[in-house]
């Protein structure tokens, strides 16, 4: 049964903020690596083949069971024991993200914000930040995505207006020199990051309005794209391609630049507050969604602490990664091809599933 | 009561924040300028101007309420194989923890520009602490150490006076970012702005003073200096790099070249079009300016549109054949400042992959540059025509 309720608005503003925020710090590089100049349309084409292929089945299943959970559609559609294998292998890729998130805010904090405070407490605070989001459930972690994605709006205005003085058209040009292949290739490490959204279908079943679900979902993505083009494309055009993909965080390093009227500068801390802020409701939601499927998966009741204990482990996971490099590493070479498959598999089965079974239903009721 | 407590107990919380490893101000040695250059067995060395905040609020040589005689800045200066030892060398005798987020400018000494600046460029890119606006220059004539450790002229150290005549618009001030992104271009030569020493006898404060001058530019080969512009040739790259505004055009009278009319840019517009008509490469580079009469030494009288046209062609005429003799000038060292086989890059792909990339700059040395640019003399300012015109009476 569905408990809480989402608009569909709100997921979309949601979905906006879970795929873009660690994806415009850590992303840009890579891509222009790949990409070159067209580093921005590759944004744009790995939303579009990340997220095409889940929104669709996730949205007709949400529409042709109005009444159900996530978990109880995949039960529905895969059967039992299936459908709760897939449940738990979807709670442990959302604790595994939530450790990414954390490791990743780790790091860049160690790096850019607080060089002196210790990892192991950075973390810790995060973590616990993220329990507490995370037991206070989806309608609140809604509600708090809603506020920073305004706030980011700000953000991304100051960020746009501070260094539009500095901005050289012809960096980013030509376009489509060498073909679509370099557009792919930046595309590719971007599309597994895009269909990661697979873990928000906790969510996604608890839109007040299901046959709105599709549309939410491909308005959340195409904003989330959006926003990296446009962070991609201003690195370039402030730092051109070079210099973007030598830099650990292109964006961050962009938010620096920031200078309105020489006498306004230094604004990054704001910059980096609002990114914090969207890191938490990314962990908070991942966490809440691998508290669900894990609950429902292993049958268990709503226990208020299992969101610390989960917490826990994420933390602990975030620890495992030997170095930053390692953990960049594995996040842009590995994650797509050997995720993308389940990402991509899991609603397809889970919608032809529940074709099967209402046929097979209404031909057993005939 | 539960909720009461824990509301308690996180209002209590903020209370208990702070930072981990907080640094207060005080025990903070905020550097303001570095100077790098090599020693002449191959090593670095690094100078370090750290500010001494009580001094520089209380003027030139003065500790703010104590009466006693105190340097505005410190200049703690260590040599090693690496910039990232030498700084460490530096912090190990510095009483206060050095902090290099404050670094307004960066002086590069003669001899490590000849060198090679690669040595420095890494550890700059690679430190949050530094920022890309940082300004950098080049020291012709003495040391960087030496230039630091001078008593300025107007201001209380060399930093500050270096970032005020960044605000004059006078001369090339080129940034970290700048230099950064010419460095990693394969075709683009970096260039940085020259300063040097000029002793000035004022002697403000009982010392002899020196006035910091902007004394050209040079132009990078890879990352070695090897090809320096004076300052009359800077005022002319100025319009092809940067924004010309402010710049000040001295020109022949038209007929009478050994007078000069001398005006101040107060728009100006570039535009560089790289054009290929299937066999050659060449440019056209259009200027245009509207300006202001600053001096005028010509016995001209500026009244209708056709005297103002030869004014204004006479202007024109001197802007344009200083910037094809400093584009000649360049192309005879291959060298590309100015981004020209960027513009092909961007605008003509096809003969990028046979002109450019590598053979850049062998092809930029033969490739014709037109030049055009129209000048506007849009104010006469207060006067229509010099003093010294006797205005002949049989005109009215």
């Amino acid at each position: 049964m569905r408990e809480a309720q989402i608009s569909s608005q709100q997921f979309a503003l949601l979905l906006c903020l879970f795929n873009s925020f660690a994806q415009v710090l850590i992303l840009p590089q890579p891509m222009a690596k790949a990409a070159g100049t067209d580093a921005w349309l590759a944004g744009l084409a790995g939303i579009a083949l990340g997220t095409v292929p889940i929104s669709i089945p996730l949205g007709l299943l949400a529409r042709r069971h109005p009444t159900m959970g996530f978990g109880e559609v995949a039960e529905f559609a895969l059967g039992k024991w299936p459908g709760r294998l897939a449940l738990l292998l979807v709670a442990a890729i959302s604790l595994f993200l939530t450790s990414l998130v954390i490791r990743n805010i780790v790091d860049f904090s160690a790096i850019a914000l607080l060089p002196g405070t210790p990892s192991l407490v950075i973390g810790l605070l995060f973590a616990l930040s993220t329990c507490y989001a995370a037991y206070a459930g989806s309608e609140v972690i809604t509600r708090l995505a809603v506020l920073v994605i305004m706030l980011t709006l700000v953000g991304m205005s100051v960020v746009i207006v501070g260094t539009l003085a500095e901005v050289d058209l012809t960096r980013i040009q030509p376009w489509f020199v060498h073909g679509i292949s370099p557009i792919m290739r930046g595309a590719w490490p971007t599309t597994g990051w895009f269909a990661e959204f697979l873990v928000l279908g906790p969510f996604i079943f608890q839109i007040n309005r299901p046959a709105k679900a599709t549309k939410s979902m491909l308005w959340g993505n195409f904003l989330a794209g959006l926003l990296l083009t446009i962070l991609v494309a201003l690195s370039i055009l402030v730092f051109g391609v070079q210099l973007t993909e030598k830099f650990t965080y292109p964006v961050y390093a962009l938010s620096r630049q920031i200078s309105l009227g020489q006498f306004l500068e230094r604004l990054e801390i704001i910059v980096i507050t609002i990114w914090l802020s969207g890191m938490l409701v990314k962990a908070a939601s991942t966490l809440w969604a691998a508290t669900c499927c894990l609950t429902w998966s292993l049958g268990l009741p709503q226990w208020k602490w299992l969101p610390l204990l989960l917490g826990a482990v994420a933390f602990w996971l975030s620890l495992l990664w030997h170095s930053e490099l390692e953990q960049a590493w594995f996040s842009t070479h590995y994650w797509t091809p050997y995720m993308l498959p389940f990402f991509f598999g899991l609603p397809l089965l889970m919608l032809l599933g529940s074709y099967w079974r209402m046929r097979h239903r209404k031909g057993v009721s005939a | 009561m539960s909720r009461r407590l824990w509301a308690l107990t996180l209002v209590g919380a903020l209370l208990l924040s702070g930072c981990w490893s907080r640094r207060e101000i005080n025990d903070l040695g905020a550097v303001i300028a570095m100077g790098i250059d090599r020693t002449e067995g191959g090593k670095l060395s690094v100078d370090l101007a750290v500010a001494q905040p009580g001094a520089a609020g209380a003027g030139k040589g003065q500790a703010g309420g104590q009466g006693s005689q105190r340097q505005s800045r410190v200049i703690l200066h260590r040599e090693a194989s690496s910039f990232m030892e030498a700084v460490r060398r530096a912090e190990l005798a510095s009483p206060r923890r050095i902090a290099l987020d404050h670094i307004q400018i960066l002086l590069l000494g003669e001899r490590f520009a000849a060198a090679g600046v690669d040595a420095l460029l890494d550890p700059l890119l690679r430190s949050p602490q530094m920022r890309l606006s940082t300004r950098l220059v080049m020291v012709q004539g003495v040391t960087p150490q030496e230039l630091m450790e001078t008593n300025p002229l107007m201001r209380s150290t060399q930093a500050e006076a270096l970032r005020e005549l960044e605000s004059t618009r006078a001369g090339l001030m080129i940034s970290l970012k700048e230099f950064f992104i010419a460095r990693s271009s394969p075709h683009i030569s970096p260039i940085l702005s020259t300063i040097r020493l000029r002793p000035h006898m004022t002697g403000e404060g009982g010392g002899p003073s020196y006035e910091v001058e902007l004394s050209g530019a040079a132009v990078f080969k890879g990352d070695r200096a090897t090809l320096f512009l004076d300052q009359d040739e800077v005022r002319t790259a100025i319009w092809l790099l940067t924004d010309a505004r402010e710049a000040v055009v001295s020109a022949p009278c038209p007929d009478e070249p050994e007078r000069k009319i001398a005006v101040r840019i107060t728009r100006a517009e570039r535009r560089i079009r790289p054009i290929w008509d299937g066999r050659q490469l060449s440019f056209q580079v259009q200027l245009e300016a509207h300006a202001r009469v600053l001096e005028m030494q010509c016995h001209i009288v500026i009244e209708t549109p056709d005297q103002l046209d030869v004014v204004e062609d006479s202007v024109r005429k001197e802007l344009t054949t200083k910037v094809i003799r400093l584009v000649h000038r360049l192309q005879a060292a291959e060298a590309d400042p100015f981004g020209f086989g960027e513009r092909v890059r961007a605008k003509l792909p096809a003969v990028w992959q046979q002109a450019g990339n590598e053979r850049w700059f062998k092809t930029w040395a033969k490739t014709p540059v037109h030049v055009e640019s129209i000048i506007g003399l849009v104010h006469l300012n207060m006067s229509t025509e010099p003093p010294s015109m006797k205005v002949d009476p049989s005109k009215d």
